[in-house]
């Protein structure tokens, strides 16, 4: 049996005092690839983040376990140096800080230890090269400047060189034309290794090309309403999101004009 | 001893002082100091109903008795052969000092700027001749201020047609006291000038300190205060460009601490057409520290094309730490090429301590490295290199120093 790396029971979340999660069941073994798929205002990033431990995504209840053990009263620092990483969707830029700082300081961090200059080097020329990034990147401030590709290629960067157990992919497809994607999905996937656990949260269905999912959730109202295979996921492609919540007894026009979340 | 009561003047200081701080000097030295010392004692303090003095009132403060200190400034001019470094009383240069003291900031504006002019000591006079490029900074050091002394340090800049010359003014000390300094930049046409105040003045100096840089055609100007030492500081830093093509940046990093005050007065004087004008000041403050900018861009009749910017960001660390940023556009012309300002006073942003936070980087090392970015995104502007990590090294300070950091350059050669 793989081993568990991810298991979310009844997760309710808040933000700003609004409940956008509702009970969330979701378990994540290694190796493991899950697609986490929804319209707008479904909860998706709601979810990315308060794994993650935003300080504005409030759980109001529920439990999250990684590795066997409960995550939910630690910082994000912590829960990073455990192994969980996440891909912003709109990864804010900070000036001032190069990427080669930020990335040491980052690679220090979750390792808990020094990390030899010539060893930090290979990894990030290697991981560089992976995602077809010029070298010049390191030198730039983070995420400053940088075009929508280029920041989510920098998110995929940060995956590969501080190798987590848990990687949190939240729209990492959103705002790439065609081969930014095949290069970011291309990136993902040499990253992927048995031990890594991958939530892959999506709007659309084009990303599952690229990258495979073992299985697809449909998020709807903060609650998972139905789980599956990639069959799923190339089912939602041909008949849309409305039939599925139709099955499941909500109302089509509301999901496609909820809020973004 | 006056007993007006709107001017009252520091307490201790005597016209006995101007003769003791007229012996060493030439006669006409002397006599602009009797003239001064006469001006600084009809002088009234300024009034806080005066927009720049608002935040800063000088009526309801307490000057402390002082006695003035020795103050000696050490110039590092070994390497500089070409450049003149002498004292502003030698009579070897008499005739350019002459010329140029005190025409660019009168001893009549205020009441300090009159005390400085009667009882400066260790003065320098840093004359580049046209053409010379001085490719070493001149680096002054001002000590020697007791702890409840009084200090006048003074600086004549003169930078001929064509030349260029970069100076660090570095003043430290311990303890209190009460300094008032007068810099004066003649920067002539064609020259550059870079000019970088390090205020590292003891925790309860209260250091009044003015500034001005005149800019001949096509000169340039970068101006840096940064704001580390002193209890209070009140600061005018202005530059003023009467001529065509002449461009200035100024910049501003103080990291304040504890009751800190701080008080910028700056003005970009755009009379000649073509100027360029930019102004980047930043601060984070902490404890129940305080920052007032207050900054003036004038885009004068007759500036046509001008282009101005003035921004000023600060980074609020505790509750109790307060910033006014006051940007001020007076703008007389009618084709100007460009002009904004913006200003902004605020905490950390959270998204960007989350994000670090999310990579493993625990709160306050993300904290830590905010601070550095937001500074070193204005630092960055310097020129030189071993400069801009001289003035990192002496803001960080105040935050506990610098974190270990590392260019790309060098993990590519280690």
């Amino acid at each position: 049996m793989a081993e568990e790396l991810l298991k979310i029971r009844g997760l309710t979340v808040a933000v700003e005092g609004k409940q956008i999660l509702n009970g969330l069941d979701l378990t994540v073994n290694r190796g493991e690839v899950h697609a986490i798929m929804g319209p707008n205002g479904s909860g998706k990033s709601t979810l990315a983040n308060a794994l993650m431990g935003h300080p504005r995504y409030q759980v109001t209840g529920g439990d999250v376990k990684f590795k066997g053990e409960e995550i939910l009263g630690l910082t994000p620092d912590v829960r990073a140096q455990k192994g969980m990483f996440l891909a912003f969707q709109y990864p804010t830029s900070i000036p001032g800080v190069t990427m080669v700082n930020f990335l040491r300081q980052a690679m220090k961090a979750v390792r808990q230890e020094d990390v030899p200059v010539r060893e930090f080097r290979e990894k990030l020329l290697a991981t560089l090269k992976l995602l077809k990034i010029d070298e010049d990147f390191a030198r730039r401030y983070v995420n400053e400047g940088f075009s929508g590709g280029e920041k989510k290629r920098a998110e995929v960067l940060q995956l590969g060189i501080l190798d987590p157990d848990l990687a949190i992919m939240d729209e990492t497809d959103s705002g790439l034309d065609i081969d930014a994607l095949r290069t970011v999905a291309e990136g993902v996937n040499a990253l992927t290794t048995p031990k890594l656990g991958v939530v892959l949260i999506t709007h659309y269905q084009r990303l599952l090309n690229y990258i495979k999912p073992q299985f697809v959730h449909i998020l709807y109202k903060g609650r998972i309403i139905e789980s599956g295979g990639p069959e799923l996921a190339l089912q939602l492609e041909a008949e849309g999101y409305d039939p599925v919540i139709a099955k499941y007894g909500g109302t089509p026009e509301l999901a496609v004009a909820g809020e973004k979340a | 001893m006056t007993s007006n009561v709107l001017a009252p003047g520091l307490p201790g200081l005597t016209d006995g002082d101007v003769e003791t701080a007229s012996k060493s000097s030439p006669e006409w030295v002397a006599e602009t100091r009797r003239n001064a010392w006469r001006t600084y004692e009809s002088m009234e303090l300024p009034d806080p109903g005066d927009e720049e003095w608002r935040r800063t009132n000088l009526r309801e403060m307490t000057f402390p008795s002082a006695r003035p200190s020795q103050l000696s400034v050490a110039a590092d001019s070994s390497r500089n052969d070409a450049i003149v470094i002498a004292d502003l009383a030698s009579s070897d240069h008499a005739d350019v000092v002459k010329r140029y003291f005190g025409k660019t900031v009168h001893a009549e504006e205020w009441k300090f700027v009159a005390l400085n002019a009667a009882l400066w000591s260790g003065g320098k006079l840093i004359h580049v001749p046209a053409g010379v490029e001085a490719d070493l900074p001149v680096s002054l050091l001002a000590s020697g201020l007791t702890d409840g002394g009084a200090a006048f340090p003074r600086v004549l800049v003169i930078a001929e047609r064509n030349s260029s010359v970069r100076i660090v003014d570095d003043s430290s000390s311990v303890g209190g006291g009460f300094v008032s300094s007068v810099v004066e930049i003649i920067v002539g046409e064609g020259a550059k000038v870079e000019y970088y105040d390090i205020n590292r003045w003891g925790d309860g100096v209260l250091n009044f300190k003015t500034v001005r840089a005149i800019l001949g055609r096509d000169a340039e100007f970068v101006g840096l205060a940064a704001g580390i030492g002193s209890k209070l500081t009140k600061m005018r830093f202005d530059v003023e460009m009467p001529e065509p093509g002449a461009r200035m940046q100024l910049l501003g990093v103080t990291f304040g601490s504890g009751k800190q005050h701080f008080d910028y007065n700056t003005l970009q004087n755009h009379v000649g057409h073509h100027t360029i004008s930019d102004l980047q000041f930043k601060s984070a403050l902490t404890d129940e520290s305080s920052l007032v900018w207050y900054g003036i861009t004038r885009i004068n009749h007759g500036a046509t094309a001008a282009e101005a910017n003035q921004t000023s960001r600060n980074l609020l660390l505790s509750e109790h730490a307060k910033a006014a940023p006051i940007p001020i556009l007076e703008i007389e012309a009618y084709d100007v090429a460009k002009c904004s300002h913006g200003a902004t006073a605020g905490p950390v942003e959270d998204t960007e301590l989350f994000y670090l936070e999310s990579r493993g980087i625990p709160k306050d090392v993300a904290e830590h490295m905010l601070v550095e970015g937001f500074f070193a995104d204005v630092i960055r502007r310097i020129p030189d290199e071993k400069l801009r990590e001289q003035v990192l090294d002496a803001v960080l300070v105040k935050a506990g120093g610098r974190l270990e950091s590392i260019t790309w350059d060098d993990v590519l050669a280690g």
